[in-house]
């Protein structure tokens, strides 16, 4: 086959058709962004209202004791001043963590995750998406740490939400979402940029942002877990799977540090896990449903699911 | 850049990122979705952008990090392949194009088009290889656009695609498509 003729097939199977009317920007969508802007301004006061509670009626179940955090004492006081700090609500994929809970990931979801494998070293990398949103009053800016690992961060220069940051310089972690550097265009100028994160702060008012993927990444080589996620034959065994997911994150903990606008803090810590968890579950589907390959929602499976420690 | 400039550049442009869209998303459904997405986007930042430069490379670079934030890419992708280099995956995979899904991408590729034959074998490649093909198939991007796009050197990118055409010719031969 020569060159040409490939270019040609090349050309016609990733060129599909599309009509003049497909490339015009639909504004109804727009409005129905919008919308979801403001269904979420909803949870947020219902959010509010119940961390409101929790200070005030002092069931912090939902809180952890932290570097920086004002004592119990110290949150009473502050709720009853002016502009107080306070406790905070953690979602994770517009779920609210909480203890003794969980929040699964969904896979192929808008908050996925990848592992990648190294049969010769029986190492496993992974690169989970987070989307954690933090909800309460009188709250500037919010701080986000991990002990182990990396978090993998991209956005487009000039619609970041970082206003500091401290970059990982450990070792390789063998797989993220794209190449860590600058894009830039012809003149120089920088467009993206993904770099390895220890820590960032992000403003409470300027937290999300859609061209923004923030996940985390690590590796670990712990004895039989690379066998159980990457089994020679068949698959694998959900329980084996969930229990390698769980060791893969072991010890890995995302610390969630409020900054109040009275200058006090508080922090919550997010651990990741592996669960067998049924496809409904998972959130793959409605229960009663079957999948288009032929899958019962209630087929078990391992996943990854967030939760507050 | 002003509500012209900017019509002018949806009806310039806007065919060839929509295709680059659905190629990227895998289907129409999506691509629609992912390009209107990105176009929203570019319309709010409308005010920042200059028609003199490669308002097309951006956009395209808007739809990456937009694709990357759905995580599509990354729905049960529990491969072994490492991130590091083609050459690396061969060494201890073997062949690329022999790849070892029980059922392989020819024998489900001959159940299809033509097209979709293409189409499924370029999904198959690792993004670093795809993602330039799609660049410069469906977004009609030249080396150096793409190499601004990603990021990554000129040289880089006309490594990597001739990579991922030899790895497609190969394929297709091997089905006796023009041999």
């Amino acid at each position: 086959m020569t060159d040409e003729r490939l270019d040609q097939i090349l050309k016609q199977a990733l060129s599909p058709e599309v009509s003049e009317a497909d490339v015009q920007i639909r504004e109804e969508r727009k409005e129905k962004h919008m919308g979801k802007i403001a269904r979420r301004g909803v949870a947020f006061a219902a959010c509010a209202a119940c961390a409101a509670f929790v200070a005030l009626g002092g069931a912090a179940g939902i809180y952890r004791d932290g570097a920086g955090r004002p004592s119990p004492a110290e949150q009473e006081s502050a709720a009853k001043t002016a502009d107080p700090g306070g406790p905070f609500v953690l979602t994770a994929c517009a779920a609210e963590l909480e203890k003794d809970s969980y929040v699964p990931i969904v896979i192929g979801g808008e908050h996925s995750w990848a592992l990648s494998g190294d049969e010769k070293s029986k190492t496993v990398s992974y690169v989970i998406g987070t989307d954690f949103h933090c909800e309460g009053e009188n709250i500037d800016s919010i701080t986000y740490s991990i002990n182990n690992g990396a978090f993998d961060f991209s956005e487009m220069a000039d619609d970041s939400i970082v206003v500091s940051e401290t970059a990982y310089d450990g070792p390789d972690l063998g797989i993220r979402s794209g190449s860590v550097g600058n894009v830039e265009n012809a003149d120089g100028e920088i467009l993206s940029t993904s770099r390895m994160l220890k820590e960032y702060t992000v403003k409470y008012d300027t937290q999300e942002n859609s061209t923004t993927f923030i996940g985390i990444c690590g590796k670990s080589a712990a004895e039989g877990m690379f066998d159980a996620i990457f089994p020679q034959s068949g698959d694998s065994d959900p329980e084996t799977e969930a229990a390698a997911f769980s060791k893969l994150l072991d010890g890995v903990e995302i610390t969630c540090t409020a900054h109040f606008t009275n200058g006090t803090s508080a922090s919550q810590v997010i651990a990741v896990s592996g669960k067998v968890l049924t496809l409904a579950e998972a959130g793959l589907c409605e229960e009663g449903e079957t999948l288009a390959d032929g899958k019962s929602w209630e087929t078990k499976q391992a996943s990854f699911v967030f939760g507050l420690k | 850049m002003d509500n012209f400039e900017f019509e002018q550049f949806v009806l310039e442009s806007g065919k060839e990122i929509l295709k680059f869209c659905i190629m990227t998303a895998g289907n129409e459904d999506r691509g629609n979705e992912l390009y209107q997405d990105t176009m929203l986007k570019l319309l709010e930042k409308k005010g920042k952008l200059d028609s003199r430069q490669n308002v097309k490379s951006y956009a395209l670079s808007v739809s990456i990090l937009l694709w990357r934030n759905k995580k599509k890419k990354y729905s049960v992708r529990k491969n072994k392949a490492p991130t590091s280099s083609l050459e690396a995956y061969e060494e201890e995979n073997g062949p690329l194009c022999q790849a070892d899904e029980a059922k392989t991408p020819e024998q489900q590729a001959l159940e299809r088009s033509n097209a979709e034959m293409v189409r499924g074998m370029v999904a198959a490649l690792p993004e670093k290889y795809r993602l330039p093909l799609y660049l410069a198939y469906s977004a009609d991007l030249k080396m150096e656009e793409i190499a601004s796009c990603l990021g990554i050197p000129a040289n880089t990118v006309k490594t990597r695609i001739r990579k991922a055409k030899r790895c497609i010719k190969e394929k297709l031969e091997a089905l006796g498509y023009d041999r």
